[in-house]
């Protein structure tokens, strides 16, 4: 897909977060567009040479800062997604071409939080979703409709269509020899690619 | 009606599961996709699927265009929906978790 309808997504990859990653990825899809993750590339600078790719190859970027906490008491909170959404700020000061061009929407927990711990992002597009993935499908389904300036589809629409979505996949994970919960275990480009045949055959009716 | 009840797996069972579904040939994922595509393209009204839905939760038939009707409380659409199963009007419910994920899948006794 062109770099006019990618979307780089920044999220932690954990089971806790799948949940909002997953209806996230199927908004993207569903509004027409291609989510770009990384979540199999481990090793420290492989891993940054991946993200720096997909940031170039993506106009829209949908960072997730919810997790930047401390799992544990004693434990020191994460900071792969701040950094990331400081390196894909950067690529769009002083990338050049149509890097400058990238938008961005930042998400958070709560409204606000970001005050105490990153106050440098004050005045841009910040979202929070409360932790709901039917929150975050109309946070992200919002943001773009004001990029474009155009009615898209409702908030309702799309949330609707992958509660039926998540039924067809399970069931057909079942008649496969899995169980229903195995969805979780999906490689999410897997994921991905059958949110895309739900949704071309859905469209075809 | 029965319910379709799910019985917890094993750690191990659920890890050789994981790995198989990890490991997926492509004439594996190709079938997985064309049964997906098969289904989303019959959708079955008959089917009811209780969704949440911003402080409310809504019963719908399968590919409807709007909710058959909305309800404060979960137990309430379930309740709503188990008696259109009771009465032979839908032929499955399906319960989803806030999250999407599916919660249980009661089904009719006759075969779906």
């Amino acid at each position: 897909m062109s770099f006019d309808r990618s979307v780089f997504i920044n999220c932690p990859f954990d089971k806790d977060y799948r949940p909002l990653l997953d209806a996230m990825l199927f908004t993207i899809v569903y509004l027409e567009h291609e989510p770009l993750i990384s979540e199999t590339v481990d090793s420290g600078i492989e891993r940054m040479n991946s993200i720096q790719n997909l940031i170039r190859q993506a106009k829209y970027s949908i960072h997730d800062l919810s997790r930047m906490e401390a799992h544990a008491a004693g434990d020191l909170p994460r900071f792969n997604m701040p950094f990331e959404l400081g390196v894909d700020f950067g690529c769009r000061l002083y990338g050049g071409g149509n890097l400058e061009s990238k938008m961005f929407l930042v998400l958070e927990k709560e409204n606000h939080r970001y005050h105490a711990t990153l106050s440098d992002l004050s005045g841009k597009d910040i979202e929070s979703h409360g932790n709901k993935p039917k929150t975050l499908v109309r946070k992200v389904r919002n943001w773009l409709g004001k990029i474009y300036n155009e009615k898209l589809i409702g908030p309702d629409k799309i949330w609707e269509g992958y509660n039926e979505f998540l039924s067809y996949l399970s069931i057909t994970l079942e008649d496969e020899g899995f169980d229903a919960d195995d969805i979780e275990d999906l490689s999410r480009s897997d994921f991905i690619r059958y949110i895309k045949d739900w949704i071309s055959a859905r469209a075809a009716l | 009606m029965k319910v379709t009840s799910k019985s917890k797996p094993s750690k191990e069972m659920r890890l050789e599961r994981k790995k198989r579904l990890q490991n997926l040939s492509e004439s594996q994922k190709n079938n997985i996709s064309e049964r997906l595509k098969k289904a989303a393209s019959n959708p079955d009204p008959r089917r009811i699927h209780v969704i949440y839905r911003d402080q409310n939760w809504i019963t719908k038939g399968e590919g409807a265009q709007r909710a058959n009707k909305i309800f404060k409380l979960t137990r309430d659409a379930v309740a709503a929906a188990d008696f259109a199963l009771k009465n032979g009007k839908v032929n499955a419910v399906i319960v989803h978790k806030m999250d999407g994920t599916i919660e249980k899948w009661k089904k009719a006794d006759v075969e779906i």
